[in-house]
């Protein structure tokens, strides 16, 4: 079976609600894991709110390979990034050390740790959820009502305007 | 010489939705790809279920495929 892999980046533009009137357009992106790609991703950080970083459940894990990735968060990002730690492939029979160690250490650095399954759906949407109701509680989002949203300002202006502003009349 | 007045006139939309960006991080093969196609599945598709079916026919969007 072919192996399809991210070569540098994708960003995914999409319109969360995250309340009946309030609503946010979320730019997703989605980087490459391998590590001779870290060097181009470094350079897409810049602006990031939240990050999800994931970890496959089903795997050994190291504390180093933890720390390496906050370690990035912290020097590429911002120190005041929100970030969720995810757990993948909760389906699959998880590997106790690998749980146990990402239970331990979001314990101790209080950040939140969700397990989700893409294969079934489990927790996919809440992981996503919590993020972006962590962004938001930090201030970081500047929620503007949907109101405006949907009562679009619209300036208009007139030719005549556009030249007296560029004084090319 | 006067310029006559335009019947053209030009709009400025202001969104004022707000923008977030977040990145998923992880090393390859955990399951990035598929947590954020599922994400954007899910927010299509509130009732959708057929997960496994989506990953099989889904899988990266960009990308290359090395065989």
């Amino acid at each position: 079976m072919p192996l399809i892999t991210i070569l540098g980046l994708d960003m995914r533009a999409k319109v969360f609600q995250l309340s009946e009137d309030r609503r946010v357009k979320l730019n997703i992106w989605d980087t490459a894991g391998q590590e001779k790609y870290r060097a181009i991703n470094k350079t897409y950080y810049f602006g990031t709110r939240g990050v999800l970083i994931c970890f496959d459940l089903s795997q050994p894990l190291e504390i180093e390979e933890i720390k390496s990735w906050m370690d990035e968060v912290q020097s590429y990002i911002n120190e005041e990034c929100c970030i969720v730690i995810i757990g993948t492939k909760s389906d699959k029979i998880p590997n106790k050390e690998t749980v146990d160690l990402l239970t331990k250490f979001t314990n101790e650095n209080k950040l939140e740790f969700i397990q989700t399954s893409s294969m079934d759906g489990t927790n996919v949407y809440s992981a996503f959820e919590s993020l972006i109701k962590k962004i938001d509680q930090s201030g970081k989002l500047g929620i503007e009502s949907s109101s405006l949203s949907t009562s679009k300002k619209l300036r208009r202006k007139k030719d005549s305007d556009i030249c007296v502003s560029r004084q090319c009349c | 010489m006067s310029r006559s007045s335009s019947s053209f006139d030009s709009y400025i939309v202001e969104d004022p939705t707000p923008k977030v960006k977040l990145s998923i991080l992880g090393d390859t093969g955990v399951g990035k790809s598929c947590l954020i196609k599922v994400f954007e599945t899910i927010l299509e598709n509130p009732m959708f279920d057929a997960f496994q079916s989506l990953l099989k026919t889904g899988g990266g969007t960009i990308g290359r495929i090395n065989t």
